[in-house]
């Protein structure tokens, strides 16, 4: 069996990074684990993540930062980004960046298509 | 043809281009000394009651900077009458006050009300000898006070316009940051209310899966929508009751309350909270005044208190709790160990919407209403709240403070007993 596809949940709510994991791991994904874009940043840089859902407000440093940093760096910008936050207003400006923006509440059945669409891409 | 210069026009020239008190001063000071070829000028401007001898230009001083009542004086009198006065002689003309005139070197004056219909200054001319003002003198003075009694009135206009200006931007700039407050309030609510909503809805989705859930995840979804749905009820209720309070429509209803008690039961409250941040709660030993107010009421002014306090605390910090009675006053202060409040941020603590983080990396959830709501009931109660942080660091205390409730008089008691051994017996 091929090793599982590995995707990075950056998100600061305990308890909705709990369930999208448990939910992701239901799928089938291996599921990493952030809590701010300053450690989804390096869980990219040393577990090379498949993909990406990014949440936009977090403390220490916010997912749009965080994804302008992915952009930025050679090894990391080809990581495709689905952008899931309860304020999709606030990255209305740097739609490009990402690969999708959704917006909470999200169904779980639209993560795991929109998840299946970008890594397809 | 040679150019002649005239002192008049160059005077009314430079007046009508004057934009400040200051400057009609300087001008016609200069001018009207040269016009008049007077040993000395000063210019006199009213002030409710009192004249102010406000410029002068003279061989010698006169009464530059001095105020005097306007019944005492000839520039006063000239005001009050709207008329100017032409005197040859001062000591032979009782409305010259001596005493005043004996230090200078003034014998005659010229005194011109400036503004004839309602006297606004008065320009005065001096002589050293006893001169009586020829009528030409009296026409340039004449020409002069006209110019200068319009070039105050530009003055005045131009002060008006700028602080009718002035107040425009005020009123625009706060409305703006109003209207930017309310923006950036709808945005935070609408994440607020957004997060919790998507943990039940992913949570549900999990539950509906086919397979079946073991006992202990089911244990756990349960807890997790409970809390989330808990939260979200939190914010409805605090979005009512601020919007309430902002309508004045917010009310208690008022019993007998013990403030040791209500305090036992809000700490007992707040251990879960404290439990899961490591944070050491505690009542210190105090008093237990009884106050007027609404049980309810105040159990949620001091939940959004302890609750606050342990928000903003680090783990494994302390939140202290004590009431204590200072003559007519209760005083319940909750205080913390955590970093404190910024100075400038400690006069906005209780406002609407506030939150002293702002922007997408703020480490605390919330809508900042809790104490904003505190702050309300706190007036309902007739009491007050107040902040204090002494520096970074150094934590933060939060003070309510209340009426003690009168304790009932010992006569009336007395009275009350022995009216009742009076009623007949059924």
């Amino acid at each position: 069996m091929a090793n599982p596809t590995k995707v990075l949940i950056a998100e600061d709510y305990d308890d909705a990074r709990d369930i999208m994991t448990m939910i992701l791991q239901s799928a089938g994904f291996e599921v990493l684990e952030a809590r701010d874009g300053l450690e989804a940043l390096d869980a990219a840089r040393t577990k090379k993540p498949a993909v990406i859902v990014m949440d936009m407000f977090m403390p220490n440093m916010d997912g749009l930062t965080a994804t302008r940093a992915l952009r930025d760096e050679p090894e990391l910008r080809r990581i495709p980004v689905i952008a899931q936050t309860a304020q999709p207003a606030v990255i209305s400006g740097s739609r490009e960046l990402f690969d999708a923006v959704l917006a909470k509440p999200c169904s779980p059945d639209l993560l795991l298509r929109t998840i299946s669409e970008v890594l397809v891409r | 043809m040679e150019l002649v210069r005239d002192p008049l026009l160059d005077a009314v020239t430079a007046l009508a281009s004057a934009r400040d008190e200051i400057t009609v001063c300087a001008i016609v000071r200069r001018a009207a000394r040269e016009l008049t070829a007077a040993d000395g000028v000063t210019f006199v401007l009213r002030q409710g009651s009192h004249c102010y001898y406000a410029d002068e230009d003279a061989i010698a001083p006169l009464w530059k900077g001095r105020r005097f009542p306007l019944e005492s004086c000839i520039s006063g009198w000239t005001m009050l009458n709207k008329r100017y006065a032409a005197i040859p002689d001062i000591y032979a003309d009782e409305r010259i006050p001596h005493d005043a005139y004996r230090p200078t070197f003034v014998k005659s004056l010229l005194m011109m009300p400036v503004r004839r219909e309602d006297p606004i200054a008065a320009i005065g001319a001096y002589w050293a000898r006893n001169h009586l003002a020829t009528p030409v003198e009296i026409g340039v003075l004449q020409s002069l006070a006209d110019a200068a009694s319009l070039a105050l009135n530009n003055v005045q206009l131009n002060t008006d316009l700028k602080a009718a200006l002035r107040q425009e931007r005020d009123a625009r700039e706060s409305a703006e940051s109003s209207n930017k407050l309310k923006d950036e309030f709808l945005a935070l609510l609408s994440h607020e209310l957004r997060t919790p909503l998507h943990v039940i809805n992913n949570w549900l989705w999990q539950l509906r899966q086919g397979t079946k859930t073991p006992p202990d995840v089911l244990r756990k979804a349960l807890a997790v929508i409970e809390r989330n749905t808990a939260l979200q009820a939190r914010l409805v209720d605090d979005l009512l009751d601020v919007s309430r309070a902002a309508a004045g429509k917010l009310s208690i209803d008022s019993k007998l309350v013990d403030l040791g008690a209500l305090c036992v039961t809000a700490v007992d409250n707040g251990q879960a909270a404290a439990r899961d941040k490591s944070i050491a709660l505690d009542l210190l030993p105090g008093d237990s005044p009884r106050i007027w107010g609404d049980p309810d009421r105040l159990h949620q002014v001091l939940w959004n208190v302890i609750s606050n306090a342990i928000k903003f605390s680090d783990r494994g910090g302390r939140v202290d709790v004590h009431v204590a009675r200072n003559g007519p006053r209760a005083i319940i202060s909750v205080k913390d160990n955590g970093p404190g409040v910024a100075p400038d941020f400690l006069p906005h603590m209780f406002d609407r919407f506030r939150q002293a983080e702002g922007g997408m990396t703020r480490k605390q959830g919330g809508l900042g209403l809790g104490l904003t709501i505190v702050r309300e009931l706190m007036a309902l109660h007739g009491g007050t709240v107040s902040a204090d942080s002494p520096g970074p660091n150094q934590g933060t205390t939060i003070r309510l403070e209340f009426a003690v409730a009168e304790p009932p008089k010992p006569g009336s008691e007395v009275l009350g007993e022995a009216l009742r051994k009076l009623s007949p017996v059924h």
